[in-house]
């Protein structure tokens, strides 16, 4: 079936949580950049081909190596310690006659070697999750840290954690107007970033680590432009170009690409139902009681979150109502012509079997495309907002639009240059992504009945009170509050 | 209230009701009232009212009588008779200590009563009995009296701030650079984790900077007249220090991290950032003393690591990697 993959791409995954997303997307951008063609869909548009790596040695000793304590404690012996870990790691999962003697070259003794293995698994993500060895990533030191998820006998992508929104966000990045500003900016970010780390990692490898996966391809994205497309652009280079010391930058572009694939996901949802007003994202600062704000974000995150489905809805009656269908209705053979209209345009029909009627068979089609939608597109606003701090149901039982502490820094450095005044950056926040904060947005977004005044200034002043703790906000004696960015310099800084 | 009622709160018996020392603090106003008044807003978080410790409870409810107590009580609560005990006090503690109403209503009241006992406890305790009431702990600021006597007050008159003090300041610091229960205080450990520089823990060493002065390192206290603050210098070399503004926030934060370890909820995340932010900037200054050494190329990849021993103390450890 391909409805979902027509309207938003191949594919919104929601078990991808934004940091793998973005694990995927280097992967891509690093094999691309090295083809010198990143950001730049040489032969047309989806037509990406990549392979990624499988550094198998580097997992199997940092994920799938519990021997490394015992070891230490039984065996004294320097050189019996390597000679039984060696034979351990014979049956190395997923190599083909394992050797691991190499890392005798590069540790001076066994204890340096364990030592080293417990710090890098400690800044691993994922590291105290209980998902598979093969779905645990050392974090992106470099280009020696990459590669991709794999099954659980470390043989192929199984598509269950890079399940193509990396391809997807590296896609929607090629079809920026910005692409060639944001990748001299990336491309020196990376650069600039300390080589210990991916070296130390590299250490850790065969000097021929050279085990690829078979070509991936098949990436698809339907939108040569979009909104998103550009604002996600324009987010990631305002982060790029700040003063952020060297890696700490990751996390504030993994949260970008998470929230930009959640306005893409539900700003293509409200074009395709033909809603002219922009998306609107109220956000409760938490209180501590209930209050109206939250009645509002709650209210809203509810509508939002039926968009997509209803999305898909919007795409199935629009095949029902094309003059095509129309037409082979009144022909003969309807159901059949009605069939070949399906497979054609949603790749779906072929294993039907009920009743011969044109009007059963999209009814049976709605349903296997909402339940198919169920299982992973409609989680996508829900999922990714949670995980990046945007959606949360703490201090209630209902999910709402509440950012955290860390999403409220990553919109701040990507919105400030130097310093703006708060209203400024509230109308900021509004215009680019349809947050509403205080009262005057709220004003403008909501009927007149749902507005209060009072509940939307005591969430402005929370927020204010937010981002003076987080040490962004100056009041200055003439009443005015600014919002700072510490970290941005100038050209010539 | 106006002068015609007060021949009515006085036949009442409600003139506690106009304690000064409760409403300096808005204690007559309404909650919403108070919170939207700014100097009650910032005098509200000192929590003055609220905090308290058993022994000013005990001398609160208690005290009166009581042998090692009775004489506190006597001098600040029973002897003022303006806003001190009065007949509903004395009635309200009576029903609260023996009382059978399990009713909320009543015990709210006296439990309202306490903290306007408490501000009054918080003015009237003098300056010789400060340490022995620990005066401060009516306060969130359990170290503010040490920071007014023995941190500003010495350094605005040039003096050098005890030992002990700055020990403490350094292993707190420690404690908040590392993320690990240090208990060193001779020297600062600049650590880092390898990626984020706002890890919460740090194990690999960068740098340890003497607290006494050693070829050019120190760390001192000194008093900033134009900002009219308390400045603590790190000094990497006579012409090389980082500068961090020690407020009153920041002075109980790192001794509370010292002496308690866990780092204090009550406080927002704001000291712990910024004391992150002065990591960075230590780590930066010390880059840059290094960049006049000899960077050697091709060379093998050292990293100190350090783990605790049992009594806290760091072990360190180094590490090479040849490539």
């Amino acid at each position: 079936m391909w409805i979902d993959e027509a309207i938003w791409g191949h594919r919104l995954y929601d078990e991808q949580l934004p940091w793998m997303v973005f694990l995927e997307f280097l992967n891509v951008f690093y094999h691309e950049e090295d083809k010198s063609r990143a950001f730049f869909e040489p032969n047309g548009l989806n037509t990406l081909k990549y392979r990624c790596a499988h550094r198998l040695h580097l997992r199997n000793i940092l994920f799938n190596n519990p021997h490394l304590a015992e070891i230490r404690q039984n065996y004294p012996n320097e050189s019996n310690r390597w000679d039984e870990w060696l034979k351990r790691m014979k049956s190395a999962t997923g190599i083909a006659h394992a050797q691991f003697n190499y890392l005798r070259h590069h540790f001076h003794s066994f204890d340096d070697f364990c030592e080293t293995v417990s710090l890098i698994r400690s800044t691993s993500l994922e590291v105290n999750s209980n998902k598979r060895w093969t779905s645990k990533f050392v974090f992106p030191y470099g280009k020696d840290c990459l590669y991709e998820d794999l099954d659980n006998t470390a043989s192929t992508n199984d598509r269950r954690f890079f399940g193509r929104t990396g391809e997807m966000l590296y896609l929607m990045l090629c079809r920026t107007q910005r692409k060639v500003e944001l990748l001299t900016a990336l491309k020196s970010r990376l650069a600039e970033t300390d080589p210990t780390w991916d070296s130390i990692i590299k250490c850790l490898q065969p000097a021929d680590e050279t085990q690829l996966s078979g070509e991936r391809a098949n990436s698809f994205l339907p939108y040569k432009h979009h909104e998103s497309f550009d604002q996600l652009a324009e987010d990631w280079l305002a982060i790029l170009r700040l003063n952020i010391p060297s890696f700490d930058v990751f996390p504030h572009l993994v949260n970008l690409a998470g929230l930009h694939l959640i306005t893409y996901q539900l700003g293509v949802s409200r074009q395709l139902l033909g809603l002219e007003t922009p998306l609107q994202l109220i956000c409760e600062m938490v209180a501590p009681k209930k209050t109206l704000v939250r009645e509002i974000s709650c209210d809203l995150y509810q509508q939002n979150n039926l968009l997509p489905a209803q999305a898909v809805e919007t795409f199935i009656s629009r095949i029902e109502n094309s003059p095509a269908w129309q037409q082979a209705l009144s022909d003969n053979g309807a159901f059949e012509k009605c069939r070949k209209i399906l497979r054609d345009e949603v790749r779906w029909g072929e294993e039907y079997d009920g009743p011969s009627d044109p009007e059963q068979l999209i009814t049976a089609l709605r349903q296997a495309a909402m339940k198919r939608h169920r299982q992973h597109v409609a989680n996508i606003h829900r999922n990714y907002g949670r995980d990046i701090g945007l959606v949360s149901k703490r201090g209630t039982v209902k999910l709402r639009y509440a950012p955290t502490d860390a999403l409220l820094k990553t919109l701040l450095f990507a919105n400030v240059e130097r310093r703006i005044e708060l209203n400024q950056f509230l109308d900021r926040l509004h215009s680019r992504y349809g947050f509403v904060f205080s009262d005057k947005q709220a004003e403008q977004v909501l009927a007149k009945g749902e507005f209060d005044k009072k509940a939307f200034q005591a969430n402005s002043r929370r927020l204010e009170q937010r981002l003076g703790s987080l040490g962004v906000l100056k009041r200055l004696s003439d009443g005015c509050a600014y919002v700072v960015n510490p970290y941005y310099k100038t050209i010539n800084e | 209230m106006t002068p015609a009622e007060v021949p009515k709160f006085i036949a009442e018996g409600t003139v506690s009701k106009a304690s000064l020392y409760n409403n300096i603090f808005g204690g007559n106003l309404s909650e919403i009232r108070r919170q939207s008044i700014t100097i009650f807003d910032y005098l509200e978080r000192f929590q003055i009212g609220y905090e308290t410790t058993n022994r000013v409870d005990n001398l609160l409810i208690f005290g009166e009588g009581d042998e090692l107590l009775g004489s506190y009580f006597a001098e600040f609560v029973a002897a003022d008779r303006f806003y001190g005990a009065d007949s509903r006090y004395y009635a309200s503690k009576q029903e609260y200590i023996e009382g059978t109403n399990e009713g909320d209503e009543k015990s709210k009241e006296f439990l309202e009563m306490l903290v306007s006992q408490r501000r009054g406890l918080f003015f009237k305790i003098p300056k010789e009995s400060e340490v022995e009431l620990h005066l401060w702990d009516l306060t969130v600021f359990r170290f503010a009296g040490e920071y007014l006597g023995s941190v500003v007050a010495v350094v605005k008159g040039g003096g050098v701030v005890k030992r002990p003090l700055l020990s403490r300041l350094v292993r707190g610091l420690n404690r908040v650079f590392t993320g690990m229960l240090i208990n060193s205080d001779r020297e600062l450990y600049l650590a880092t984790s390898g990626n984020y520089s706002q890890a919460k823990v740090s194990r690999i060493l960068v740098e340890r900077v003497s607290v006494d002065p050693n070829k050019g390192e120190k760390i001192v206290l000194r008093y900033d007249a134009a900002s009219d603050r308390v400045i603590l210098t790190v000094f990497f070399a006579p012409t090389l220090s980082v500068e961090f503004s020690l407020t009153l926030i920041r002075y109980e934060f790192l001794s509370r991290v010292a002496i308690e370890g866990a780092l204090p909820a009550s406080f927002s995340k704001e000291c712990y950032e910024d004391l992150l932010a002065f990591k960075s900037q230590l780590i930066a200054a010390h880059t840059k003393r290094k960049a006049d050494d000899p960077v050697q190329t091709g060379t093998a990849i050292g990293l100190n690591l350090f783990t605790l021993t049992d009594q806290g103390m760091p072990d360190p450890r180094f590490i090479e990697i040849v490539p």
